[in-house]
């Protein structure tokens, strides 16, 4: 089952759930990033908690490795095209690839590979949309300063965005993901295999 | 109609320009806008930046676009200046940060969009495949775009069902069960996506999706001397750019 | 020449054969009809013609399925693609392309053809279909008659002898279902073998050259065009067939006019309009009086604007000019939320929760949804076996029926049905318009959006018709609304 090929209905489905996410990414970080700096930062642990429910229904659908990656890929390209930075794309990417190496790690995909799978590749998107953050603090700081904004105030800036919170970040982004694939699987079985639209394993 | 005016159609370019340049050099320049806006910091040189891509969306029969983008840059680029007398604890951080993220976005954005508009999805899946892109992300991309629209449309039925059936239907509800109200929205439009794909996969099965042939677009498409010039000529025009920005240029204050 | 040998097939998740034993021959050149009531196995068979089944739906065959002494089954869809060629039901979920020219060429550019080769096929494509007017627009904008015509044409102009159309007036209006017609004539006269499965098939009368009849996975009978034309009334009725002399049987079937006055009036639109831009409304001018226990159908071609003064009469959108008036009190968008209900043609849209009973109390609060009503609702609606079901596992009929409890929990004195009859046989299509009835006697008003005239005659005391050149709706008494269309029909 791992290692069939995928079709053309296993690839549809996929370029279709993964457009969901995408939208789903684009309202979380935009209504999050209105609400002020700090909720910003926590946007991804909240896609990754919402994507779960969507990712483990694709999952359920097409069980085979490959998935992850193609939805890595193209919503990382989507995102490119609308203006992230690379690192965000480049995580997406990554995070795919590395979850579809987990998914079926041992030949058998099964609730457990997929949840692990789900919350390495959510810690490693969390990381990818909030480095950016740290590595142009740079940029941000110049334009500070050059805007008249007081040195304590800077100071405070760079707290938020050192390395140990960005630590503190990817682990959220981790716990959300698994948290995530949870409540996707609790989904699945309240609607979809109840439903006989998902087979139960 | 007659036959010539109907191969004159099928064969025209639906936008003039550089938009006709092979998805692949659209999509460099855009990986290496992405790469240096958020790096050039210098007043002249960020407007620098916006203009010379400005001309190249509006060579690629947006000018309206590039022309708007370029007024909301400037807008967003003295009002950020402005922020300096705003003395709210904690506030003005926050602005700040926001309003120089807002015009990091504007170039890309601008270019992105267009980009968008501008590329038919047979170029692209041809270009992918050209570029050695596996089939099934070529595939799943282009059914992405396609679904997008797709997805808007079906949420506002869902929604509209759910005004009149009272289901979540005010702000209130919405925050007092956040779980909930993604509960309704999600679960529709999943058992919707699982039906349209199904019909979709069939619908493009049987016209042959899954032949393995090359394939050609209606369009040539080629990575010839003209997309090779424009990438290097992006590529170069960015990073002169970035070096004038740590030179006098680039602490040239223009916004005050 | 196409051969069904003794043919069974099971799907996989299948608990019985959905094909049992077909044999049928399928000359080249013939038009046939395949008919039988929902679920009987006629989307089977094309599955299994089209190359779908057993790849894209897997499960276990048994006997023979040939085309000209091939075997049909062992081929790959890929290697099918561009001998037989398919269109499917729904026009808005078959596209991959976002504008109509590539999705023309769509097909063709999967079989490799040079750049020169499919500008040819396409511009034979555009000419013979006559979609030159359809070149280099953005497909979301299109009507469902217009997407159709250019799924066609991306099977077309990859040039099968075979083409296969699943249900394909389901979607359509009347004028888009003659301009089906006159692709299908084409398609015909150019000698190709042209397979339809379809509930509302009066339009292809005369292209029929023969008609397959299936029931529970069995093909039961075929006819000839002769036999078909001449088929007794009461026989067809029997199969569960829509007629295919609409003209002929619209009057007999008609809902008893009733005398002016007999209807207490409760609902008063006057003035109503609208528009999404200034200068182009949508519909102006709408006004009208319906009384208690009316049934009031709404016609006009697609993109006549039905489904915003739908919107507007729920409440979903706010009127521009106008008002509405319900037993005397006008209504604000947010009162006419709460007194309607709209059952979409899609249910799938409408329901939320993982068990029919649920669905039935959502958004209600305690108080509305306690005590004995839910149980009431449910047996009313023959749905009380599936009460602990999921929604999203029933029948369509079924979940048309559940979105109605909830319209029946909600009391909505105002209910509104899109297209409630789209696909249906001729059994289910007499049941809803009987339910429908029902729903009426107990007060209130309905509205009904529909193309499907045999339901309309049935059912509607009135109808609302689009009066094109002033883009205004008027009220018809449904007798004068029929006349007309008999009309055009024996005129054709």
């Amino acid at each position: 089952m791992n290692n069939q090929k995928l079709t053309a209905k296993d690839v549809i489905l996929t370029g279709a759930l993964t457009a969901l996410m995408f939208i789903i990414s684009m309202v979380i970080s935009m209504v999050m990033s209105m609400l002020g700096y700090v909720t910003n930062v926590f946007y991804p642990p909240v896609v990754a908690l919402v994507n779960g429910i969507v990712m483990m229904l694709l999952l359920a659908k097409v069980p085979k490795r490959g998935v992850m990656t193609i939805s890595g890929v193209i919503q990382g390209l989507l995102f490119l095209l609308m203006g992230a930075f690379w690192c965000l794309p480049v995580s997406l990417i990554v995070g795919g690839i590395v979850g579809d190496l987990l998914i079926a790690n041992g030949g058998k995909i099964t609730t457990k590979t997929m949840t692990l799978a789900y919350a390495i590749f959510s810690a490693i998107f969390t990381f990818g949309a909030i480095a950016p953050i740290n590595l142009l603090q740079e940029s941000y700081i110049a334009t500070c300063v050059k805007n008249g904004i007081a040195q304590d105030y800077i100071d405070g800036l760079i707290r938020m965005t050192s390395a140990p919170m960005l630590i503190v970040i990817v682990v959220v982004g981790f716990v959300c993901g698994f948290l995530g694939a949870l409540l996707g699987q609790k989904m699945l079985n309240k609607h979809f295999v109840k439903a006989g639209l998902v087979s139960a394993r | 109609m007659s036959e010539q005016s109907i191969q004159q159609k099928i064969e025209q370019n639906l936008f003039p320009g550089t938009a006709n340049l092979d998805p692949r050099c659209k999509l460099l320049l855009l990986i290496f806008l992405g790469f240096f806006s958020y790096m050039i910091v210098g007043d002249v040189t960020g407007l620098l930046l916006m203009v010379v891509f400005g001309f190249l969306v509006a060579a690629g029969g947006d000018g309206k676009w590039a022309v708007k983008m370029l007024v909301a840059y400037v807008v967003v680029a003295y009002l950020n200046t402005r922020l300096k007398y705003v003395t709210i604890p904690g506030l003005s951080v926050i602005m700040s940060v926001f309003g120089v993220t807002i015009l990091k976005f504007i170039p890309i954005i601008m270019v992105g969009r267009w980009v968008l508009r501008t590329t038919c999805m047979d170029d692209l899946m041809v270009s992918l495949e050209r570029a050695k892109f596996p089939r099934e992300i070529t595939i799943a991309f282009v059914v992405m775009f396609r679904y997008i629209p797709t997805l808007k449309i079906e949420h506002g039925m869902i929604r509209n069902t759910m005004k009149i059936r009272g289901i979540v239907d005010t702000f209130w509800k919405k925050l007092l069960h956040p779980l909930s109200t993604m509960e309704y929205i999600l679960v529709p439009l999943l058992m919707r996506c699982l039906k349209v794909t199904e019909e979709l996969a069939a619908s493009g099965t049987t016209r042959g999706l899954e032949r393995e042939n090359v394939r050609y677009s209606l369009r040539p498409v080629r990575f010839g001397w003209k997309e090779v010039a424009v990438a290097a000529g992006g590529f170069l025009v960015l990073f002169t750019l970035y070096v004038l920005d740590h030179t006098a240029v680039g602490a040239v204050v223009i916004w005050r | 020449m196409i051969e069904f040998k003794d043919f069974s097939f099971q799907y996989e998740e299948g608990k019985e054969d959905s094909l049992k034993h077909v044999n049928l021959t399928i000359p080249d050149g013939t038009f046939l009809l395949l008919t039988g009531r929902s679920g009987c196995g006629k989307t089977t068979m094309i599955r299994s013609l089209n190359g779908l089944i057993p790849h894209f739906y897997p499960g276990t065959m048994t006997g023979e399925l040939l085309q000209n002494g091939v075997s049909l089954v062992e081929m790959p869809p890929s290697e099918m693609a561009g001998k037989i060629g398919t269109v499917f039901q729904d026009p808005r979920s078959q596209f991959f392309m976002t504008d109509t020219t590539r999705e023309l060429a769509f097909g063709c550019e999967n079989m490799g053809y040079s750049r020169e080769e499919i500008i040819r096929r396409m511009v034979k494509t555009a000419q013979d279909l006559e979609l030159g007017e359809y070149l280099n627009r953005n497909i979301f904008a299109l009507s469902s008659g217009e997407k159709q015509q250019i799924a066609i044409g991306s099977v077309y102009a990859m040039t099968p002898d075979v083409y296969i159309f699943d249900e394909p007036s389901a979607n359509l209006d009347y004028e888009a279902t003659r301009r089906l017609t006159k692709v299908m004539k084409f398609l015909k006269n150019a000698g190709k073998t042209v397979v339809v499965v379809e509930h509302r098939f009066y339009y292809l009368r005369e292209l029929i050259d023969q008609v397959a009849w299936m029931e529970q996975g069995e093909l039961v009978r075929t006819f000839t065009r002769e036999e078909f034309w001449n088929l007794e009334e009461e026989t067809r009725i029997r199969y569960g067939m829509r007629t295919l002399f609409p003209e002929r049987e619209l009057r007999k079937y008609q809902s008893p006019s009733q005398a002016e006055g007999t209807h207490t009036p409760v609902l008063t639109v006057s003035g109503l309009g609208y528009a999404y831009e200034k200068r182009t409304p949508i519909f102006s001018d709408v006004s009208f009086t319906a009384g208690e226990g009316e049934i009031i159908g709404i016609i006009g071609h697609n993109g006549a604007g039905k489904t915003t003064l739908l919107s507007v009469l729920t409440g979903l959108l706010k009127e521009k000019t106008g008002e509405i008036r319900f037993r005397g009190n006008r209504l604000s968008p947010r009162k006419r939320r709460k007194l309607s209900y709209l059952v979409m043609q899609d249910a799938d849209y409408q329901l939320f929760a993982s068990s029919v009973e649920e669905e039935l109390t959502l958004g209600l609060t305690p108080a509305e949804a306690g005590g004995e009503k839910v149980l009431r609702t449910l047996d009313e609606l023959n749905l009380k076996e599936y009460r602990e079901r999921h929604p999203a596992s029933l029948s369509g009929g079924q979940k048309q029926r559940v979105t109605i409890g909830a319209a029946l929990m909600k009391n909505s004195q105002m209910l509104y049905f899109d297209e409630p009859t789209s696909g249906l046989d001729y059994d289910s299509m007499v049941r809803v318009s009987g339910l429908i009835r029902v729903l009426a006697e107990k007060g209130g008003v309905i509205f009904v959006i529909s193309h499907d005239f045999e339901f309309l005659a049935r059912t509607c005391t009135k109808i609302l018709k689009l009066d094109r050149h002033q883009r205004t709706y008027h009220l018809y008494r449904t007798e004068e609304v029929i006349d007309e269309l008999i009309d055009e029909l024996t005129e054709k």
